[in-house]
């Protein structure tokens, strides 16, 4: 095997073919310039400018959207809700998320499909006909959940869940699920049994097993699928639009409602900007963290 | 197996692919139509398009529903870009009307080619500005679950009622509906469309409230009885009420809000003769009457629709009673919308 490697890579040298061709990832470069790297220009532009009737105002240059949003505390108080809606989902996606990660990794081959199957079941339907499964179970009296209470005698009064942040909350944890599962598993698959086997040969428990081996070796996948998870729910529009109800403020319904109901595309443009820029903040932070916390990962 | 695979996803591709063209496209005699959504679709599909599509073989009308607006963005990029407008008709409110008359996306109405102009209410016909026609009214009034009030609804003031706190539902002022409530509530509150502010005191006072995000979701909660009272479209509640539902509706005193809604043809539309037929017909008897009957209850802007008996709960049926309800002054409220809005964010958003 060895040598046949080495028979090719010195065949490559010989044809002067670079070992990685970097002209291959040129198709991929351009699609990202054109359809990325563009758009995004154009975006933070159209928060730099005046625009009227559908036009930008020529020469009409102006940081006047940016400090308009900037210097005002109720966007403060909305990005913060949106970053408490994000961080929340993840937190709720971790704590429902790992046991399954860990329970997939410690069964035999036929429970491991079904369990694969109902991990990814939340992909396979449409986040926006799950969204409005997720109303007829929490919506109202006639809601299912309020409809048992009710039966039961558990409650008098329907509970108010649908168009609140738990009601957000719970649509977002189940349909994110998935990605934050599917990275811990494959960290805790890769994980190497011996080092557990070690563990309770020196007289570990269980629990000190887990929580001196097991859980700091799949943190890089906790992690992974955090960063995946909370980027996926800050940005998300469609739950808290159907699940929220209306004036649910976190940005990006409010972005929608700038754009489409009052065709304010430069307020639109700034905070699509600072979601942007805060979403790739928040990842970069969590890649420090993740250096920090996790030296052994280098 | 796989073959069958790649085969399948192959063709689904392909009709997607079609699909999407056809919406946004112009070829083949196609006119793309906003319409509403829900069942309120059907007039449009049933009473407009049928009998359009029949008399004109080969010609296909896309209704595509759309009660936010998002339309207007689509149509402003494409005339921005110098291309013709990837919608043809488009059905507004006042407000929209006249904030899309000002974006200069409406085409002016040719009346030699809409001879039913001459049939319709001079009331409706002068609020068109000259733009589009006045297909229909409808009526922003007080809807309410019939099994869960005990004390019917007579007036707007009655939603303050203690009875019903916490069991009202809203939509924000970014919609039709929520404006027209809003300036409801500001005209029995000592204010009106130039001064609002003591409206947002009394809207105030209504918390909590349920905020919907749209009228057809603001229904859908009277529907799972997740609200028992709020103000609602006439044509929505009588949806609702065909559904078998308890919902009712009133005319509240000093007045049901009234709002036109126009059929305009968009500015640079690459269909603007076949559109004024679908103007014209649209404002005839036979097509006013079908809409204004069960379950549609759409208000008819000709003079000469004899209006239904069962439509009595939703659209008045004689001039007097047309005469009592209110009307906003929309040219005022329409430049002030954003920053109304604005308020409403701040004062309600959660």
């Amino acid at each position: 095997m060895a040598t046949r490697v080495t028979h090719l890579t010195n065949l490559a040298r010989f044809w002067r073919i670079p070992r990685h061709p970097g002209w291959a990832v040129a198709p991929a470069v351009a699609y990202l310039i054109v359809f990325l790297a563009l758009p995004l220009v154009l975006l933070f532009a159209f928060g730099l400018v005046d625009i009227r009737d559908g036009r930008v105002v020529p020469g009409s240059w102006t940081f006047s959207h940016y400090v308009g949003v900037l210097v005002d505390p109720f966007y403060y108080r909305i990005f913060l809700r949106t970053l408490y809606m994000g961080i929340a989902a993840t937190v709720l996606c971790l704590v429902f998320g790992y046991p399954v990660a860990y329970l997939f990794t410690r069964v035999g081959a036929g429970a491991r499909k079904v369990l694969l199957v109902m991990i990814l079941a939340p992909l396979l339907t449409n986040a926006i006909v799950r969204a409005f499964g997720w109303m007829i179970i929490l919506g109202g009296r006639k809601g299912l959940l309020n409809n048992a209470l009710l039966t039961l005698g558990l409650i008098h009064e329907p509970v108010k869940i649908l168009y609140t942040m738990p009601a957000v909350l719970i649509g977002l944890t189940q349909i994110q699920l998935p990605f934050m599962v599917l990275p811990i598993i494959a960290m805790l698959e890769n994980q190497d049994q011996t080092l557990r086997d070690a563990a309770e040969g020196l007289g570990a428990t269980w629990s000190q097993t887990f929580f001196h081996v097991t859980l700091p070796l799949s943190l890089p996948g906790v992690l992974t699928g955090s960063a995946l998870v909370f980027v996926i729910s800050y940005t998300n529009f469609a739950v808290p639009a159907l699940l929220g109800g209306g004036s649910f403020a976190v940005i990006p319904t409010y972005i929608f409602e700038q754009i489409s109901a009052l065709l304010e595309w430069s307020r639109g443009a700034v905070l699509s900007s600072l979601l942007l820029l805060t979403a790739l903040a928040t990842v970069w932070i969590f890649n420090r963290l993740s250096a920090a916390l996790l030296p052994w990962t280098k | 197996m796989r073959t069958s695979l790649a085969l399948t996803t192959c063709v689904a591709l392909l009709c997607t692919m079609i699909g999407t063209a056809s919406v946004h496209g112009q070829a083949g005699g196609e006119i793309v139509m906003i319409s509403y959504a829900g069942p309120s679709q059907e007039p449009h599909r049933l009473f407009l398009v049928d009998p359009f599509e029949k008399a004109h073989p080969g010609v296909k009308v896309i209704l595509v529903p759309d009660e936010s607006g998002e339309y207007v963005a689509r149509v402003q990029t494409a005339l921005a870009a110098g291309r013709p407008s990837p919608v043809d008709l488009a059905p507004n409110g006042e407000p929209p009307h006249l904030r899309l008359i000002g974006l200069g996306l409406l085409e002016k109405t040719t009346t030699s080619l809409v001879p039913n102009l001459d049939e319709v209410y001079d009331v409706f016909r002068q609020k068109s500005q000259g733009y589009g026609v006045p297909a229909t009214y409808s009526l922003i009034g007080i809807a309410y679950n019939s099994k869960r009030v005990t004390k019917v609804p007579r007036g707007w003031k009655d939603l303050w009622d203690p009875a019903y706190k916490g069991k009202v539902g809203l939509t924000s002022t970014a919609s039709n509906l929520g404006l027209g409530f809003l300036i409801a509530a500001a005209k029995i509150n000592g204010g009106d469309e130039n001064n609002l502010d003591p409206v947002w005191d009394a809207v105030k006072k209504l918390q909590p409230f349920v905020i919907a995000p749209n009228p057809t979701a603001l229904a859908q909660l009277f529907e799972r009885e997740e609200i028992v009272i709020g103000p609602l479209w006439s044509t929505d509640a009588a949806v609702l009420a065909a559904k078998g539902l308890p919902i009712k509706f009133v005319k509240p005193e000093p007045g049901a809000i009234a709002i036109v809604s126009f059929l305009s043809i968009m500015h640079n539309s690459q269909h603007v003769q076949l559109a004024h037929e679908l103007l014209n017909r649209v404002l005839s008897v036979d097509y006013q009457t079908k809409a204004a009957a069960k379950p549609y209850f759409f208000g008819p802007t000709n003079v000469k629709v004899r209006v239904p008996a069962e439509a009595a709960e939703y659209i008045p049926t004689t001039v007097a009673e047309v005469r009592r309800l209110q009307t906003v002054n929309w040219p005022v409220v329409v430049p002030k919308r954003a920053a109304i809005v604005e308020r409403w964010n701040r004062e309600f958003a959660r």
